[in-house]
């Protein structure tokens, strides 16, 4: 049973805007419903009202605009996953939609409530972030463009001002050859949270002197982490035995999984980060 | 404060009155009768409350109903079809694929919109299209089975 809350759909990103700065923190948004409605039967969210924004136009659906991907904060995973743009250019972020909850979850879950849930750990948040993903945040004032690396602020905590809502992502088609691969571990091989996951992206794979390295990784920071240093310790390395053993440190030393998480141990959340690192040096 | 929403189950169309605070899953058992989808987990977990959101498989309790006004709803008992069983249903009866039935449901639900997205799955689209769903009495090898079973009976 949900404590009562009283529901207001908009039609305009301005109208919900305005009842969402008015309201403050008694109002909430509502996209898929699927990380609200179980916050809300857990007691940890307590709204006077939830505001369902899936009746604004605009916010669905991914467009393909010259070298952008431009993807509607209210696409479901599955939509995501399924979509022939995605999977042309963005195969990290398929694969990681792919993995999010369940098939039925995923015909509910947006991709941007994925991001604004500000999860650690959320699979659509790690690809997006190797890919350089940008959003674009809009209210009844106007629109802001952000790095989505620059979105995070906690466990659960994004950066979306009074009356802010998350309207697009916005992906740069590469004009280079890449090569990149999603990892994850879960407890169970069924629906579960992920323990750890991981994307490595390598721009020009085949000229040692051109690679550039992206790696993010979830479940191990109090936000989805960009290894930055390790990027710029890989980039332009031929990726030797030598090399792999530095990495190893780099990465170590970037990483802080908290102590007491339910799915798994800090030792064992190095020890498989190491283990997805090796790819780099086995398949590139 | 209550809601009218109009919605359209297995084929029937409501007109009703419910509070934003109800899951799509209570208006379906508690207001139109509708006892075959089941509350299991109560968080999207566990499948047994599987429904059809025009035609596309959802956690019922993960959805208020005042979301789904105007919208095509399918329960599994909207799967039989004058009082026949479907044929996933009878592959499910075949394999003896239910124990105490309370996954059965759900179970039945995905399996079936498996077959209308996959023509021939595999036993990987099988375990996929299971992933969220829970059985207790641990009986999954006969539902795979009856999974496998059901292409035999499937009729688009």
């Amino acid at each position: 049973m949900l404590i009562p809350f009283e529901y207001i759909k908009f039609d305009s990103i301005k109208d919900a805007s305005v009842f969402l700065k008015e309201h403050g923190d008694d109002a909430h948004i509502l996209a898929g419903g699927t990380d609200v409605i179980v916050k809300i039967r857990a007691r940890k969210l307590k709204p006077k009202y939830l505001v369902d924004i899936k009746g604004i136009e605009g916010l669905k659906g991914i467009e393909k605009d010259r070298d952008k991907i431009v993807i509607g904060a209210l696409t479901t995973a599955n939509e995501v996953a399924k979509n022939t743009h995605i999977k042309e250019y963005f195969p990290v972020l398929k694969d990681g939609a792919w993995t999010l909850g369940d098939y039925e979850i995923r015909n509910r879950a947006t991709i941007g409530g994925n991001i604004c849930n500000g999860s650690p750990s959320a699979d659509t948040v790690i690809p997006l972030l190797v890919y350089d993903a940008k959003v674009i945040i809009a209210s009844d004032e106007g629109e802001r463009v952000e790095a989505l690396d620059k979105f995070f602020k906690g466990p659960g905590k994004v950066n979306l001002g009074p009356g802010e809502i998350l309207k697009n992502i916005i992906l740069n088609i590469p004009d280079y050859p890449v090569k990149g691969k999603f990892f994850r571990v879960s407890r169970v091989e069924g629906m579960d949270l992920a323990s750890l996951n991981m994307a490595i992206l390598v721009a020009n794979p085949d000229s040692i002197s051109d690679r550039k390295v992206r790696i993010s990784i979830g479940a191990v920071a109090p936000v989805p982490l960009r290894v930055y240093e390790l990027e710029e310790f890989l980039s332009g390395k031929e990726f030797t035995k030598e090399i792999f053993d530095k990495a190893k440190e780099i990465l170590l030393n970037n990483l802080n999984p908290r102590e007491g998480s339910l799915r798994a141990t800090p030792y064992y959340k190095k020890r498989m980060a190491v283990h997805y690192l090796s790819w780099l040096f086995e398949e590139i | 404060m209550k809601k009218i929403i109009k919605l359209r189950v297995n084929g029937e169309d409501y007109e009703i009155l419910v509070e934003p605070y109800w899951t799509l899953l209570k208006v379906l058992r508690d207001v139109l009768g509708f006892t075959g989808p089941k509350e299991g987990c109560g968080i999207g977990e566990c499948g047994a409350c599987t429904v059809y959101i025009d035609d596309k498989p959802v956690k019922s309790c993960l959805v208020l109903g005042v979301e789904v006004n105007g919208a095509n709803i399918t329960t599994i008992e909207g799967l039989s079809q004058n009082k026949k069983i479907s044929g996933i249903q009878k592959a499910f009866i075949d394999e003896g694929a239910v124990q105490c039935g309370f996954c059965t449901p759900g179970m039945v639900m995905a399996i079936n919109a498996l077959y209308t997205n996959v023509s021939d799955p595999g036993e990987d689209d099988i375990k996929e299209a299971l992933k969220g769903h829970l059985c207790r009495c641990t009986g999954y090898e006969t539902i795979v089975k009856a999974a496998k079973r059901a292409k035999e009976y499937y009729k688009r």
